[in-house]
């Protein structure tokens, strides 16, 4: 039974046929494939709303050995210490929310984690240490951070 | 007869039950009226959303003060948005509990498997549903809420860093991308959760709502146990028909009913919070989730990917294969099957909190996973947490008990009843024992106020 349908199969299915109804296909399953791709492009943002990442400071002689400055709005700590001047994110690498300095270091409210001064990871959930931003020194003389650029821990600014 | 017959076909209500209903499936303890009430419930959320759409507006600017005048200004609609909100709650709740009813009644058997998954789908819908409105009122709880949500929903970045592929292969920047239209929450954000909230998913909601009952008309109705099933191959029990109209009808608007006072009390009663507007700058201490994704955040508080993605993920997967796995034809359609289901159920919900009161006080009295691995711990922690030992307990559990009663449903229901058991006590106590900086306390009245 199921050899006699297989052989009118290949009696009825000719190369031509086969070629011409199989490229039908193929063009078919190509255009919708590019139709839901170039859909679902539109839902990823092409440019990112939002800020820079690039903001100024000041200038050097308002960073003396042992300022601490909390820049709010770009949610980064800047201190600065005998060695030069550093930028350290307050975003929890954990879950992203904003991380309070204390005494020792700083510690996120909404799971716990804690960081040493250095912003090194001491203990919870937080898999990465927070990271240190890339500082320079503009021609006006200002100082700028870039959040865009993260630096290796230990690097501070001097001139 | 036939005459009737024919001008009862012609009534919708007619289209989605049969002419007839077993008196078995009327039973109130069989069902509770739960899946009715779920149903209800997103009617009264269709309607009461609908009012609230009149007044909302989905701009970061204009949102929250949208919302204050809906509770001070517009007449009612302080009262409308408590009803939508306790709605919601509920909504959660019977949908939970309709899910345990199934499963310890056994009735995703017998053709009814495929309807299982839709029902898994529903759960998943409501969910998100209740998540996307979370952000609308756009105050401090909404912001906060929100932002761990989204991270959790980033979090694959944390495996891709892990293995140094983010560059090439970054699933979770671009879920978050896709989720915010940014890479902050803001007002591409605010407008995709509402387009999310009001248009697409409560659409897709519908459509699985019907093919759910659909599902359950070609099955015959609710599922009854075999001696019933006997006595109808027979021919034997037209005596146990009752007429659909207006039996079944009247007990599903009674039960529709009896929600809507629940709801409506509720509603009365207490105020939906609103925060202060909400403020990128500030978190809430302690930021907490909507409740039922506590249970959740509490995994994450060991370790974001793995409490947050891998877990929760494992568990609708095994949810999903149930009844695929158990395809015994026993049991069916009776609650916990014989004695042995409810010494299992029995024996696991003790187990249950044993494990759970061991991990969770492990955990704080040696502030651990915190500190145990020393400086190479931020990848042993991913593997080795409170939340993946309990998952490897209640799996082992299963396993024994598989293996003591010889029995594949037994196993099952073993796992089933320590992920809900477990679920429901570490949602309770991110609730109730955490304050701020996600620190222990006993009591609420106990945190420290920054």
């Amino acid at each position: 039974m199921n050899q006699d349908i297989s052989k009118e199969i290949q009696k009825k299915l000719t190369r031509r046929g086969f070629l011409g109804f199989g490229g039908a296909v193929l063009i078919g399953i190509a255009s919708l494939f590019t139709f839901f791709l170039t859909v679902l492009r539109m839902l990823f943002p092409s440019l990112l709303p939002g800020k820079s990442g690039r903001f100024k400071i000041g200038t050097k002689d308002e960073f003396l050995s042992g300022i601490i400055k909390y820049f709010e709005n770009e949610q980064v700590y800047v201190f600065a210490d005998a060695e030069g001047v550093y930028a350290i994110s307050a975003v929890c690498t954990h879950l992203g929310c904003i991380v309070k300095r204390e005494k020792n270091g700083f510690v996120c409210p909404c799971h716990g984690s804690r960081y040493d001064l250095d912003g090194k990871i001491k203990q919870g959930a937080a898999p990465k240490d927070l990271p240190w931003y890339k500082i320079s020194m503009l021609p006006s003389g200002q100082l700028e951070v870039d959040k865009n650029r993260i630096i290796k821990p230990g690097i501070k600014f001097n001139v | 007869m036939k005459k009737s017959q024919h001008r009862n076909n012609n009534n919708i209500f007619l289209h989605i039950h049969s002419d007839k209903t077993h008196k078995f499936s009327l039973r109130w303890n069989y069902t509770f009226g739960l899946g009715i009430m779920c149903m209800g419930l997103f009617f009264i959320l269709s309607l009461s959303g609908l009012l609230l759409m009149i007044y909302y507006k989905p701009d970061t600017a204009k949102a929250y003060f949208s919302i204050k005048d809906l509770m001070y200004v517009i007449p009612s609609g302080r009262f409308v948005r408590n009803i939508h909100r306790w709605a919601a709650h509920l909504m959660v709740i019977t949908c939970f509990l309709h899910m345990a009813r199934v499963f310890y009644t056994s009735a995703y058997k017998r053709g009814r498997e495929f309807n299982w998954n839709i029902g898994m789908v529903l759960f998943l819908l409501t969910l998100g549903l209740s998540f996307t409105g979370y952000l609308l009122p756009w105050d401090q709880l909404a912001y906060w809420a929100c932002t761990i949500g989204v991270n959790i929903a980033a979090s694959p970045t944390q495996l891709t860093d892990a293995l140094g592929i983010s560059a090439v292969v970054d699933i979770g920047t671009q879920m978050k991308h896709l989720l915010l239209g940014s890479d902050q929450i803001g007002n591409d954000a605010l407008v995709r959760f509402y387009v999310l909230h009001c248009m697409l998913l409560p659409f897709l909601l519908m459509v699985f709502i019907g093919v759910h009952i659909w599902r359950i008309r070609k099955s015959r109705g609710l599922a009854r146990p075999d001696w019933i099933e006997s006595k109808w191959a027979d021919g034997l029990s037209e005596n146990d028909l009752v007429h659909t109209i207006p039996h079944t009808f009247v007990r599903e608007f009674s039960i529709f009913m009896f929600i809507l006072a629940i709801t409506v009390s509720l509603a009365y009663f207490f105020d939906a919070p609103l925060k202060e507007p909400a403020n990128p700058l500030v978190p809430e201490n302690p930021a907490k989730a909507p409740w039922y994704f506590l249970g959740i955040q509490e995994l994450v508080s060991y370790s974001g990917f793995t409490g947050g993605i891998v877990i929760p993920l494992m568990t609708l997967f095994g949810l999903s294969m149930i009844p695929y796995i158990d395809r015994g034809k026993k049991d069916f359609a009776r609650w916990f099957g014989n004695g042995a289901g409810v010494r299992v159920t029995v024996t696991s919900v003790c187990y249950t909190v044993i494990c759970c009161i061991l991990l969770l006080g492990l955990s704080i009295g040696y502030n651990w996973p915190g500190i145990w691995f020393g400086n190479n711990r931020q990848s042993l922690i991913h593997f080795i947490n409170p939340g993946t030992l309990l998952a490897l307990m209640f799996t082992a559990w299963s396993l024994f008990v598989f293996h003591r009663h010889h029995s594949i449903r037994m196993g099952v229901t073993a796992l089933f009843t320590c992920f809900f058991v477990g679920l429901v006590i570490l949602t309770y106590f991110a609730w109730g024992h955490r304050g701020p900086n996600w620190d222990f306390y006993w009591w609420p009245s106990l945190w420290q106020h920054h």
